[in-house]
């Protein structure tokens, strides 16, 4: 049993709300590190992109999230992928080129989407994702779904023209539609300061017309609340809001980054407010978890892991027979 | 309380990279270490990074020597952590690369490609539009002999038209496979003829037994003997010796004569040989020779034994290293004529008279 | 009613009209497409019959409509786009070649686009550079992409209602010059369906078989009426969609004539119907040929702004004769 039952609601309502924020970011985490090595190992084709350090934003926001609502995601996708609740095993089968993973492993790290869940797929494209998104909130509207849309984004994407042609169109038409741009401070290797002349790129909004906030994205509650509070305006009609969520990659931008345009002592200072640990805190101070709770959830996100792996191992390579088959949709199917 | 045993391992650290050399190591065995220190350097072709420690633990054990180059995935120390770090040694060499690769590569059974028993001769080029030479072919007409009216000196479809005379008899299209047929046998025979050669022959009593088996009696005699002979039994391209007997028997089709080869006739039971050659002459006779039995021969059977000629001299097929042949029996004294025809270049007159020995003696 | 005779802008807004009228799913999105009616009057007054919900008139945003349209497409949605000019598709070209042609690859078959494209190309309405390109070549070079060219009123309307029908993304390809003229053929009233996919031959001849897309079939049908005076027969294949490409009434056709000639209004050099070319030369049909091909296309110039010089950049029918003439004379 590698996917856990959705739990929405505020992360610090309930002990169940906490045990499954923190069970979901430590899925992420460990996730991450499984990743990373397997592709220490060679195990795995191509590149990845990791996003430890950064597991509060995906879970804040999906737990804000209903099953049906939708997201789109980005090269850095694992946890957004894991937080709306996708299988395990088929991303990791997908990431080692099998034919039991997500895309058959004609996709791998930067292209799982999950129909089920509703996440219409990472990006290889930095904004690609944005206009997609936005027309998902139109199809929502059009069809009276009452459904929302968050896309994923880095900071990075914000200079993107895909962003501003999106997000425009988002406003006038009051589109369904939550822009969370996860601001991990650098676009590969430009800083943010260093890409834009704004403090807060959620001022971004003003251009548009669209309410923008900046919040702490290493704080799980605080990421839910904010997107809370957008996904009730989406609903209402009061279209798009832009969410800045400000959080630090731990690792380098793929394999081959040697962190030349960063200093560890900046990485350590980020690394004090990880996130996990920070909730373990709070969770702590509150009441919801005990140490042992949390060590156990932590056990259980690792088993989870260890398991996916060790089950997408086992998958069938895809085969190059039926490459030719998977360009098109037959029609009238 | 360090609780976990992990061992940090050469990294991949671009898409490429198989191994890394180990620059330097930082820690000591006993030193504590944190989460993020770094733990030793590696170099690339590419380039150098740091590695650093996924977890606070003690250095227990340090495996890797500095300098060397260790491949992708080989532990380079070993750290006891606090914390379970995510590690997976399936210890195979079968990354996904790899098994996708296995799915592609050929079957190493599959046989190899036919050689080409007849070998086209090279002539002078001759532009000439794709019609005109399709044209040309089917008629026998050599393309050097028309004069081109084409823009660039190229003969035209209409060019080989007119020369087909003013009123082209239409020729049925097996009159001209026949044609082509004979072209190409022709062809062959014309490059073995600047080989070095002689021709043997004896008289022969086996003949009734033969006439009654419709040529498998020979056949199978006759590539015994070759099989025995691994001298004649070898590829005339790099004289790598074949390790079966290929034999060409001469039959007859709809299109002129067919060669099919027999692989190790030999080793077939008698009946089997036998029905084996009928089969095969319905098939040519319809013009369908089996693909399979298309090349491998190192020698030839032009059987005469069912028609009313004496004797053929038997000439050599390109990649052939000896052809048979065998004549009607005579009509007084009942034997028949054998003739053999030997590639002097790996038989010699002698050697020659011994095979044909051999194998009237077998008959 | 049989004998309509209507243009490709008509014959377009019919066929979305039905479209709009059978699936809900359908809606059209671009710039200009409501009260204006379209930059070439092509959604009239769809506008008004079907609501400003439907017929949505958007900002100058080329990557946003694109992509909006492919995040319709992911939520069960048909939208048509149109882009004024092929030539914005440039600016669209990440929504259309790394995501709309490739998502329901890349991820395995979970998600498709059934998304159409139309953008009106081509050249001879003094436009000049940016605004008259033919660049059905790009998209036919990517896998994933299916490219449609209407040739006439006709076919445009079977050939829309069938790609809004596909599953996958379709780029329609209309030449500005056909959206106010009438066709030669009617158009019937209602809906007809022609298979994407499956080429047209639209005229039998014995000499030489003529492969065209686009405006370019029009001019080689006129082309082909002045060469029936001298007695040399062309026989005119329209593949309609180029991606996919039926070859089989070509290789057909040139078994008969064994000469092939390709027009098309695009730029020579890596034009598309260069792989019709390919596709003979490395085909079953190489041994008919009793001719070198012959390949009449748009100079490699980008298209210039007067009109003698406009014109001047594309084949035209007197081009078209005098090559045909040439081929048929000196290669018998």
């Amino acid at each position: 049993m590698t996917t856990a039952e959705l739990v929405t609601g505020h992360p610090l309502e309930s002990p169940e709300n906490a045990r499954y924020a923190l069970l979901t970011m430590s899925r992420i985490r460990k996730l991450e590190e499984a990743v990373e090595d397997l592709f220490g190992r060679g195990m795995m084709h191509g590149t990845m992109h990791l996003s430890i350090g950064q597991e509060a934003s995906p879970t804040g926001v999906c737990m804000a999230l209903n099953i049906s609502d939708q997201i789109t995601s980005t090269h850095r996708g694992h946890g957004h992928c894991v937080a709306k609740g996708a299988d395990l095993t088929r991303m990791v089968a997908e990431l080692l080129g099998k034919e039991n993973g997500y895309c058959g492993g004609r996709g791998g790290s930067m292209h799982i989407a999950d129909v089920e869940t509703g996440n219409l797929g990472a990006n290889g494209i930095v904004g690609g994702g944005i206009p997609i998104a936005v027309g998902a909130a139109l199809a929502s509207q059009l069809m009276n779904k009452g459904t929302v849309v968050v896309s994923f984004f880095g900071d990075g994407a914000m200079n993107e023209g895909a962003f501003h042609e999106a997000a425009n169109l988002a406003a006038i038409w009051k589109l369904p539609v939550i822009f969370v741009c996860e601001n991990n401070k650098y676009g590969m290797s430009s800083s943010t300061e260093l890409a834009f002349a704004i403090d807060n790129l959620s001022e971004r909004g003003l251009g548009y017309g669209i309410p923008g906030f900046t919040f702490d994205g290493n704080d799980v509650a605080a990421v839910y609340e904010a997107t809370e509070t957008a996904v009730k305006r989406a609903r209402a009609g009061e279209g798009p809001t832009i969410l800045e969520f400000v959080t630090y990659r731990w690792k380098g931008h793929s394999r081959s980054d040697k962190n030349l345009y960063r200093t560890k002592e900046e990485i350590d200072e980020w690394k004090k407010k990880d996130p996990i640990l920070f909730f373990e805190h709070v969770v702590r101070d509150k009441g919801l978890l005990n140490d042992e709770e949390i060590a156990e959830i932590h056990a259980l996100a690792t088993s989870q892991v260890i398991a996916a792996v060790n089950e997408a191992m086992k998958g069938k390579p895809a085969d190059p027979a039926n490459l030719l088959d998977a360009v098109f949709k037959k029609v009238n199917s | 309380m360090n609780k976990f045993e992990y061992a940090v391992i050469m990294p991949k650290m671009s898409m490429t990279m198989e191994e890394g050399e180990l620059l330097s190591i930082r820690v000591n065995v006993g030193d504590a270490v944190k989460s993020g220190d770094i733990l030793f350097d590696v170099a690339t072709d590419k380039i150098d990074m740091e590695v650093e420690s996924p977890a606070d633990g003690v250095v227990k054990e340090i495996v890797g020597q500095i300098g060397s180059t260790m491949a992708v995935g080989a532990p380079v120390l070993v750290l006891f952590t606090e914390t379970q770090v995510m590690s997976f040694d399936f210890n195979t060499p079968s990354t996904p690369e790899a098994a996708i690769e296995e799915v592609i590569a050929p079957e190493a059974d599959q046989v190899a490609a036919p050689e080409p028993v007849i070998v086209p001769v090279v002539e002078k080029t001759v532009m000439a539009v794709p019609k005109a030479r399709a044209l040309a072919e089917h008629r026998g007409i050599n393309l050097q002999d028309i004069a081109p009216t084409g823009p660039y000196g190229t003969i035209t479809y209409e060019d080989v038209n007119k020369s087909l005379g003013a009123a082209p008899q239409p020729v049925s299209g097996l009159e001209s496979r026949k044609a082509a047929n004979r072209k190409k046998v022709a062809q062959a025979l014309e490059m073995t003829r600047g080989i070095p050669q002689i021709t043997l022959s004896r008289f022969s009593s086996h003949t009734t037994t033969s006439l009654a088996q419709g040529s498998a009696h020979i056949v199978s005699t006759w590539a015994r003997i070759v099989r025995k002979n691994t001298h004649i039994n070898l590829s005339t391209h790099d004289e790598s010796a074949h390790d079966f007997v290929g034999v060409g028997l001469i039959m007859e089709s709809k299109y002129g004569l067919a060669i099919p080869v027999f692989r190790d006739p030999d080793l077939s039971p008698g009946a089997h040989l036998q029905e084996w050659i009928q089969t095969t002459r319905v098939q040519a006779a319809e013009g369908k020779v089996p693909v399979q039995m298309l090349s491998g021969a190192t020698t030839s059977i032009f059987d005469l034994s069912h028609r009313k000629i004496a004797s053929a001299i038997p000439m050599l097929l390109p990649s052939h290293t000896t052809a048979l042949s065998v004549g009607a029996p005579h009509a007084s004294f009942g034997e028949s004529e054998i003739n053999l025809t030997v590639d002097l270049r790996y038989c010699d007159a002698l050697e020659a008279a011994s095979l044909l020995d051999q194998l009237i003696d077998a008959l | 009613m049989s004998d309509r005779m209507l243009t490709m802008s008509e014959a377009l807004r019919e066929a979305m009209s039905i479209a709009l009228e059978e699936r809900p799913e359908v809606f059209i999105l671009g710039e200009d497409i409501g009260i204006y009616g379209g930059a070439f009057g092509v959604t009239g007054d769809l506008y008004h019959r079907f609501g400003k919900e439907r017929i949505r008139d958007t900002p100058i945003s080329e990557l946003g409509i694109v992509g909006a349209a492919v995040g319709a497409t992911l939520s069960g949605m048909r939208p048509i786009v149109e882009i004024q000019f092929s030539d914005f598709t440039a600016q669209a070209m990440d929504q259309i070649v790394n995501q709309a042609a490739k998502i329901h690859f890349m991820v395995g078959g979970g998600l498709h686009v059934p998304l159409v494209l139309r953008a009106a190309g081509g050249s001879g309405t003094g436009a000049a550079a940016q605004h008259s390109q033919s660049l059905e070549g790009w998209f036919a070079n990517v896998p994933g992409l299916k490219v449609v060219i209407p040739s006439s009123p006709y076919e445009a309307k079977g050939l829309l209602l069938s790609s809004i029908d596909d599953p996958n993304p379709v780029i329609f390809i209309e030449h500005k010059l056909l959206y106010k003229i009438p066709g030669r053929e009617p158009v019937p009233e209602g809906a007809y369906r022609i298979p994407l996919g499956v080429s047209r031959v639209l005229r039998e001849g014995k000499d030489l078989t003529v492969v065209a897309t686009g405006i370019m079939v029009s001019r080689v049908l006129s082309a082909a009426d002045e060469l029936d005076k001298d007695g040399v027969t062309l026989t005119v294949i329209d593949p309609r969609t180029i991606s996919p490409l039926d070859m089989d009434p070509v290789y057909a056709s040139l078994e008969k004539t064994g000469r092939l000639m390709v027009v098309q209004e695009a730029p020579e050099h890596g034009g598309f119907l260069n792989e019709v070319i390919a596709k003979v030369a490395t085909g079953p049909a190489l041994g008919h040929l009793i001719a070198p091909v012959a390949r009449l296309a748009g100079m490699n110039i980008p298209i210039p702004y007067a009109p003698q010089l406009e014109k001047a950049a594309v084949p035209q029918i007197p081009d078209i004769v005098k090559a045909a003439r040439e081929v048929v004379a000196n290669w018998r």
